[in-house]
This record gives C-alpha cells, structure tokens and sequence, in this order.
C-alpha cells in the first residue's frame, strides 16, 4: 500500500521516532520527564517544566478529549482533493499533552468539544502508522 | 537608560500597485515602493544606510540582493521571513538601530508576489509546515492540517464553544473592512460585502468562510525610519514611534489563538491582561481611549477579536459582541485596518496597514481620515505592538 498513498507523511525518524515505532505497535507512547513526572509533546531533549534532562518514552492510556476542531472545504494539497470536506481534530491526552489529528467515522455534526475519545492506529503506509481517535 | 518612545519616526512611505497577478516581478514592485518612499522624504539612494527587510526565503529576496539590485551601499541590515508576525519586529528592529547610531536612515522594504507562489502558502511547497514539531500555525500535513487557516480555524471552534460567539458576529469584521477598502484608491475588493454574502460564500475551514480568509495579492511598500532630529528636516512631517513591544512567545502562547485558550500546547485558562502585560501604552504615555485607531494583520477574521481582547479593549469572550454596530468602522468608537487590510485592501504583509497610519496621522486620506487622529495602535494578537504619534 505505500506506493499507493499520496498525501504528506510525518518525519519518523527525529526525536519523536519513538512515538511513531510504538504507534506501528499498537500504543500510544509519549515522552515522560524522570524528574518531574511531566509527559511532553512534542519530543525535546529538555524538560519544558524543569529542564531536566533524563526522561523515557511511556505508553500511555491513549484517551483523551476533543478540545477543538475544524473542517478542511479546500484541498490545499491535492492529496487531499478527494477527501474534502474532512474535519481535523485537536485531542488533549489524559496525560495533559495535546495533539492534532483526525476522527474515525464521526461525521460533522456528532463532533462535539468535550467527547471522549481513544487511540485509534492507522497504519497508512508500511512504515507509518497514523494516530487517530475514535469515540 | 533613556527611553527610545518618540525618539524614532517614519519619514517616508511608498508603495507599488496591489493586485492580483501583477505582471512586475517582486523586485520590480519594491523599487518602486523605494522610489516613491523616497521622493516622498524628500531623500537620494545614497541616504539609506541601513534595510529591515520583510519578505526574506522562501517567499522573497534577502537584504544582499535587495541592497545590489538597488544601487544601495548599507551599513546595517535585519531580515525577517515573510509572516505578518514580524511587521512591528521589523519597523522595531529599524527604530532600535537608528536610536543606536548603527544607521542613520533604515528603509524597511517589503515586496511580495503571493499570486506566483501559491504553491508555498499551505501547499506542498510548504516545507515550514512539514517539520518535524510541525508549522508555526498549527501545520499538521499529514493529519491534513496543511494550511494556517487551520490554526486560526481550530481557534475560532474553540472560542465560540467557549464563549457562544458565532459565524455571523464575525461577520461584522469583513463587512467593515470592505467598507473602509471602497474608500481606498489601492483597495482589491471594490464591491460592498452584505451579512447575506459572507454567510452565502462557501467554507474555507470551517467555520471560516471565504470572506474571513485574506486575500492573496501582489504589491510592496517601503517605510523609512531614521531619529526624530534629521526627520524633522525632511520633507514630510514626521511620524514619530511613541510606543512599542516585542511579540510574546511561550508555552502559554500560540500565534493565532488568545493565549491559554488551550490550542496547541496551550493551556486553558482565560486571563485577563493587565498594564504590566501591555507596556506599550505606558512607553506611548498614552491609554486605550487616546488610542484613535488601531490596525492588526488581519490574515483571518478571529484575529481581530482576539488582538482587542488581548490589549484590554474588551474581555475575554466580549469582542464578538463588541464588533458590533459600526464600533471598529469608520465613525466608529475604535476604527480598524482603515484601509482595508489584508481582507479587503491587499496583503502586503500588513505594510499596507502601516502605511495607512502614517497617512492618517498626516491627515492625507479624504473620505477615510480619523477626525484628529492623534494616536494610532498597530498590534496582533501574539502581543506587539507599536504606537505611532502625531508630532505637533
Ligand atoms: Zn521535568
């Protein structure tokens, strides 16, 4: 399948290299801090809440809650075109950190702020797999 | 340490034509703004020794180019990329090395040829969105978070969940910057824009509509900032720079968003601001009502809310109420982007706007002048800020 796959796919092999191997495997890993207990995203080498420096990836719950959204009615990249209009969603972990992405089979107007929603794997390419939500 | 408000002003201003497609290309479109900048302080080339350049890679030329496509021999040069957020920082930047003796005369130079680089404005040519922490809006590609409509649009969900605002009080932003852009010779959009229109016109990112997204057009404009002393030579009153502050950033910060409304990596808790966040009025010695006017970069029509709420001009969650009946057109309590701005004059990276103020504040704009216009705000929402005065 991943010579089929048109649209943008996310750098894997950074910092955030972790999230995506155990994205692949099933789980939702995240970057907690060994001093201060705080997850982040995305991946730094340094603490944002105590600049410390030793910190290890976790798998986490995978819930969280929708906090925003947004519907995409152009395609600003042709990828896209035959997907419009397709909602984007921003997701805060229980684990307190935040991140963009898509629901599963929602559509529009079931979208609400505040819904609950868990992890779901998309694995779009041989070496990708995405993290979306569902309810 | 002395205080640099008033020190500093603009002391010409110039522009090409703004329009879509232009035929000149962007070099072309800035030598023209630098002439009529020029002529209009009454001022030779060999006089600018310093550039503020707006509009460096990937969508535009750097300070070394601009410098030997001009015929001009500086001594000191600040560049920025081409994002609104760094207007004030660029005319700061040439206030600042003025002050400091680093230059006498500082052109700040801005050319720009959006129609010929779609590609890059939220498109696969848009490798700043495509990074690994992904863009500075928000710019998820692969989550089809591709454009910064995106961010201002995830913003604007949340505020209206927040505060039961609605596509149609935001309406009233577009209408009235329509309405200060047929007053304006080098508006874009000459048609009239009706609540039934803006609501009529299709999603762009929902709940943006087509008329809450700027426009992408072609055009330059140059401002030429040098000290209050030698401005008072020159051929134009001067505009002195009463006020300013730098563009806040952190973790409670995220550009297109109030801060702490919770986008991003934000957290969510609304805040008031205070005096100590907004020093630019106690720099200008001014407070919100000498405030005449005030213009912002207006690349998507949340951002006017947000940036009033952030400089106290009403609550948190108050200004879509507070938009309402004319209160930012002309006539007005609080009239904004007069010109037009990036909605309905032209995106000239918010240079546009800057050069309406100096306008106003010179009394040189007819059917759209501010009655005794004596202070104007220039501010986003990401927090700088500049005040220009009105020398007496
Ligand atoms: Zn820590």
């Amino acid at each position: 399948m991943s010579d089929v796959y048109a649209k943008p796919l996310p750098p894997i092999d950074g910092l955030n290299a972790p999230f995506w191997a155990g994205a692949r495997a099933g789980k939702l890993m995240l970057q907690r801090c060994l001093d201060c207990a705080q997850y982040r995203f995305p991946a730094s080498r340094y603490c944002p809440s105590c600049l410390g420096e030793r910190s290890e990836w976790q798998a986490t719950s995978g819930q969280g809650m929708v906090v925003s959204y947004c519907g995409f009615h152009k395609a600003y990249w042709p990828s896209f075109a035959g997907d419009v209009p397709y909602d984007v969603v921003q997701v805060r972990l229980k684990e307190g950190v935040q991140l963009f992405s898509n629901l599963v089979d929602v559509p529009r107007e079931r979208i609400k702020i505040g819904m609950k929603v868990r992890a779901h794997f998309d694995a779009v390419t041989d070496a990708v797999t995405l993290v979306r939500f569902k309810p | 340490m002395p205080s640099i408000s008033n020190q500093t002003a603009i002391a010409g201003i110039g522009q090409s034509e703004y329009g879509r497609n232009l035929p000149d290309s962007q070099l072309k479109l800035g030598a023209r703004a630098l002439k009529a900048a020029l002529d209009d302080a009454g001022l030779q080339r060999e006089d600018i020794d310093g550039l503020s350049i707006h509009m460096g890679w990937p969508l535009g030329l750097d300070y070394d180019r601009v410098a030997e496509a001009y015929g001009l021999n500086t001594r000191w040069a600040a560049q920025t990329w081409l994002h609104g957020r760094f207007v004030t920082s660029a005319l700061q930047q040439a206030a600042m090395a003025v002050a400091c003796g680093l230059a006498n005369v500082v052109a700040c130079v801005t050319a720009i040829s959006f129609t010929r680089e779609r590609q890059i404005l939220g498109g696969p040519g848009d490798h700043e969105g495509s990074r690994e922490d992904g863009g500075t809006h928000g710019e998820s590609p692969s989550y089809g978070l591709t454009a910064p409509a995106g961010g201002a649009a995830i913003a604007m969900q949340r505020y209206m969940a927040m505060y039961g605002a609605t596509s149609e009080q935001l309406a009233a932003v577009p209408i009235a910057f329509r309405k200060h852009a047929l007053l304006s010779p080098y508006a874009t959009m000459k048609k009239p824009l009706t609540l039934a229109d803006h609501q009529r016109a299709r999603m762009v990112v929902d709940p943006l509509r087509l008329f809450d997204c700027c426009l992408v057009t072609d055009g330059a404009a140059v401002a030429i900032v040098t000290t209050m002393e030698r401005a008072r030579d020159m051929k134009k009153k001067p505009i002195p720079i009463a006020g300013m502050q730098g563009m806040r950033s952190g973790r409670d910060e995220f550009i297109f968003a109030p801060p702490n409304l919770g986008i991003n990596q934000q957290p969510a808790h609304s805040r008031r601001f205070t005096a100590a966040d907004n020093e630019v009025f106690a720099m200008a010695g001014v407070g919100l009502p000498d405030i005449d006017g005030l213009y912002t970069y207006d690349a998507f029509s949340p951002l006017i809310l947000f940036v009033l709420e952030r400089f106290g001009y009403c609550g948190p969650g108050d200004a879509a109420e507070w938009v309402q009946n004319g209160r930012i057109e002309l006539g007005g309590e609080l009239p904004m982007n007069t010109s037009g701005g990036l909605l309905s004059e032209a995106h000239v990276g918010g240079w546009n706007s800057i050069l309406e103020m100096v306008r106003q504040l010179r009394g040189e704009v007819g059917p759209r002048q501010i009655p005794n216009a004596k202070h104007l705000q220039f501010s986003t929402c990401w927090g700088d800020s500049v005040i220009l005065g009105n020398a007496l």
